[in-house]
């Protein structure tokens, strides 16, 4: 995944307007998600590897719900408000 | 004795097992694939969508009823309209105004000898005429009770 960061922080949204502290925090929120049983990251050795974590979770929303990896940040924070707010919950079963 | 030995020695391990997730490394944030849908085509739009209008955010603050898309018109229109109908005039009407403008400095008693002498700068050329308006601008100040500048 070839990413210029420079880039990618002058363009992107700003990450503690969103209550985000950091781009691996949005992979870590995105990739623990368990949609209708399905979990975003498959393979638990990608877990491991940052590079393959954000890449796992870019192409599971690109290809499940067609959104732009630009809109990433903006989903991760609604869902830890969410979180916060109680309207979702952890699931450690 | 035989069953609550069997109970005791299962409940530890059930437990662990329940406070792992599904992989047995983190836990899950479970949700309905309608959830994620609305969070990314109604709720994203709306984040996304503010601060691309950067007057909404000072129209909101000045006045919170202008959200209503009836009220903008009525308001809109006028200042500018009364702003451009000086900027259309050409310049020779400031020019005629600022021909025909008079200062009152000479004749007012509330400035002081300087803005006087400021006033008439192009005709201190002749030291008697300059002593005649420091003269008559000390009479002046005299009668006001504002003391001598000479």
């Amino acid at each position: 995944m070839n990413m210029d960061n420079a880039q990618v922080k002058q363009s992107g949204p700003d990450f503690k307007a969103l209550g985000l502290k950091s781009a691996a925090e949005i992979i870590d929120i995105l990739a623990m998600l368990k949609i209708e049983g399905e979990r975003v990251i498959k393979d638990d050795s990608v877990l491991l590897n940052p590079q393959a974590k954000a890449k796992s979770v870019m192409e599971f929303f690109v290809n499940r719900f067609r959104l732009d990896p630009a809109k990433l940040p903006y989903l991760a924070s609604l869902v830890k408000h969410d979180l916060k707010t109680g309207k979702i919950s952890w699931r450690k079963t | 004795m035989g069953m609550l030995d069997a109970n005791v020695s299962a409940a530890p391990i059930s437990r662990v097992e329940s406070q792992r997730g599904a992989s047995g490394i983190q836990p899950n944030i479970s949700v309905s694939k309608d959830y994620i849908e609305d969070l990314i085509h109604n709720k994203i739009p709306q984040i996304t969508s503010s601060p691309q209008d950067p007057g909404r955010f000072a129209r909101r603050k000045l006045d919170p009823a202008s959200e209503n898309p009836v009220a903008q018109p009525q308001v809109a229109p006028s200042p500018p309209r009364r702003v451009d109908v000086p900027s259309q005039q050409p310049n020779l009407e400031a020019a005629e105004r600022t021909a025909a403008f008079q200062p009152p400095i000479v004749t007012s008693p509330k400035y002081s000898a300087l803005d006087l002498l400021l006033v008439l700068a192009p005709h201190l050329a002749d030291p008697e005429f300059e002593a005649q308006v420091v003269e008559a601008h000390n009479e002046q100040a005299i009668i006001a009770g504002e003391g001598n500048y000479a």
